[in-house]
């Protein structure tokens, strides 16, 4: 059993009566891609600033590399953190802000031009390094951040909103180059992001967070997949959320009533009692829509309402006979600009049984 | 461009900078009457430089200047810092008011208020001794204060304070955080509010004429004590010195307070 490299230990941090961080119990494994992934608010800067030591837990210990660091302030502690803004000195040259942590633990002159030289080759910064951080694009500035922070080799690093600065495209260009240089330095990374999709395509496991707790921890295909609650599903990517009643079980086979939809629907893989009170929560792109009736169990007619195109597909909006709106994703398989369905046509939705997932509270 | 915005423009700098472009002139009059043009000459500049009297006094304005400068600077930096880094303390409303307060106060009321002050004191606890140049400094100090911490809070408030977690993050502890990173980057508004508070205490009169004693007279009261006793082209001569300094001081100052390295 290895020590976890993170190890937040039932932390509570507080401000006045607003409680940051509540309770949370959290391990980080040696070389994970972690994302702390919630909304504005939700305690994941400050789970962040308590790992870098500019925040004193209220309660509970931080432990790095099964030390515990709860007492050891910032400069001491062996992560380093690429800030939301960059932090950059403007005041320093690209090549003196990227050697200033290792200025610091005073090593000599020569091994520090070295290591920068060999930090800016990593973010492919090379010749770069006379430049000042105010003639630099936002990209640019971005890696050089992330030089700064790494050339430490510290064990953990810190991402707070790595790439929330930058242009769209830049910003799924740097992705990979993220996850290329973790793959190159076998640093753990922990980033904080509000954005799901950034989270799912960096990290290999997610932590997600509301008001202070964090709700689920998972790869990202669990916490899309398998949400353990109304929260997490509503919360990454859209959802269906159909409120039922569970009125059979038969091992892994559960069937629920939805009233408002005046149907059953059944479940492969859920555990649930007879009588729980709970929702079946469908990802869009597992309805499919037909005008046919299909021969799928679980099936409801609708009308079309709205067709969003989105180039690679499209979304069908479809109001069921209780007024209730179910969203579908379908993909545009064919060139053909005419879809099979129109605006108020009378189609069927349809899903295999083990498409959902049901969430309790 | 509009000729009636240029009439009006022209009008107002002439209101402005006519008196002080006469004296600039006449201060290179070769007559000793101030009103009757003669020819050119920098007589007057060579009277000047014999003149204990002035060159005494203008030292000592100058020494008052650069002490009363630097520790305004420090006290001015200390009060903005304060106010801007602790934004939630009892009484900051009231304490940026009295900081402020300087700027507006009639140098009248400051000076009369110093002078009872240092009256007070002197029966009190037998300091001062006797009025000069310490009062005079102190005295200076007190209103250069204001400046100064206005010039530096400007310049804290739009300060990112991740600069200095991240200097502390990369193993500075907090005293080298602030001298390699918060230290050079309010630089420039430390130097601005320093030839600010130069600059307002070599201009000073009335303050230093309250609370300065016998043998302690800065060029100002110098000056004016030279003028009730009759216009000399000498003084001309070193009116327009004194211009050439303050509108250096002046020009620097804004200068430093703009340069201003963005990250």
């Amino acid at each position: 059993m290895t020590e976890p490299v993170v190890h937040f230990d039932r932390v509570t941090k507080r401000f006045g009566d607003v409680v940051a961080v509540d309770d949370v119990d959290l391990e980080i494994e040696e070389g994970e891609f972690f994302a702390l992934l919630g909304g504005s608010g939700c305690g994941k800067t400050t789970l962040l600033r308590l790992l870098a030591g500019f925040e004193r837990p209220t309660s509970g210990r931080v432990l790095i590399g099964g030390e515990d660091v709860t007492d050891v302030p910032a400069h001491r502690r062996p992560v380093n953190m690429m800030f939301q803004s960059y932090a950059l000195f403007p005041h320093m040259s690209v090549e003196k802000n990227v050697a200033f942590g290792l200025k610091q633990d005073g090593l000599p002159k020569a091994e520090i031009a070295t290591r920068v030289e060999e930090a800016l080759r990593l973010v492919e910064l090379t010749g770069l390094g006379g430049r000042r951080p105010d003639q630099l694009s936002g990209g640019q500035r971005q890696r050089v951040a992330l030089a700064r922070a790494l050339i430490k080799r510290p064990r953990v690093l810190l991402l707070d909103e790595p790439l929330a600065a930058l242009d769209k495209r830049l910003r799924e260009q740097t992705q990979f180059e993220l996850m290329r240089i973790q793959d190159e330095v076998g640093i753990t990374f922990i980033v904080v992001t509000h954005d799901q999709e950034e989270a799912m395509s960096l990290a290999t496991r997610i932590g997600v967070m509301r008001a202070g707790r964090i709700v689920q921890t998972g790869t990202p295909r669990e916490i899309y997949e398998t949400p353990q609650n109304r929260f997490v599903a509503d919360f990454i990517g859209s959802v269906n959320l159909l409120d039922g009643r569970v009125v059979a079980v038969d091992g892994t086979r559960v069937t629920l009533a939805v009233d408002r939809l005046g149907i059953n629907v059944i479940v492969d893989e859920a555990s649930a009692e007879v009588d729980t009170v709970c929702a079946l929560a469908l990802r869009p792109e597992k309805i499919v829509v037909s005008i046919d009736e299909p021969t799928a169990p679980n099936r409801v007619e609708g009308i079309v309402k709205e067709i969003g195109y989105l180039g690679a597909s499209c979304i069908v909006r479809v109001r069921t006979g209780s007024g209730d709106v179910l969203q579908a994703v379908q993909p545009n398989r064919q060139r053909d600009l005419s879809l099979a369905f129109e605006w108020d046509q009378r189609v069927w939705l349809s899903w295999s049984e083990a498409s959902g997932v049901l969430v309790f509270e | 461009m509009n000729v009636r915005r240029f009439t009006a423009l022209s009008f107002g700098l002439a209101f402005l900078y006519l008196p002080i472009v006469a004296l600039v002139v006449y201060s290179f009059n070769a007559s000793p009457r101030v009103t009757v043009w003669q020819g050119f000459s920098t007589r007057w500049y060579e009277a000047l430089l014999h003149n204990e009297e002035l060159i005494t006094a203008a030292f000592l304005s100058l020494r008052i200047a650069a002490i009363n400068a630097t520790i305004a600077v420090v006290l001015g930096t200390l009060a903005a810092y304060t106010l801007v880094r602790y934004p939630r303390f009892r009484g900051r409303t009231l304490f940026t008011g009295m900081v402020a307060a300087p700027l507006v106060m009639p140098e009248v009321i400051t000076g009369l208020s110093l002078l009872l002050l240092f009256v007070a004191t002197q029966s009190l606890i037998g300091w001062p001794e006797s009025r000069g140049v310490a009062t005079i400094t102190i005295a200076h100090i007190t209103f250069s204060l204001a400046f100064v911490a206005v010039v530096v809070q400007a310049r804290l408030v739009s300060f990112d304070e991740s600069l200095e977690e991240a200097a502390q993050d990369l193993g500075a502890p907090p005293w080298r955080v602030f001298f390699l990173v918060t230290l050079p980057i309010i630089a420039p508004a430390l130097v601005s509010g320093w030839l600010l508070a130069f600059t307002l205490s070599l201009d000073d009169l009335v303050i230093a004429s309250f609370v300065s004693g016998p043998g302690a007279s800065t060029l100002p009261m110098v000056v004016f004590s030279m003028v009730r006793r009759g216009l000399s082209p000498e003084i001309n001569a070193l009116a327009t010195l004194f211009i050439g300094a303050v509108t250096l001081g002046i020009v620097g100052a804004v200068l430093l307070g703009r340069r201003s390295p963005r990250s």
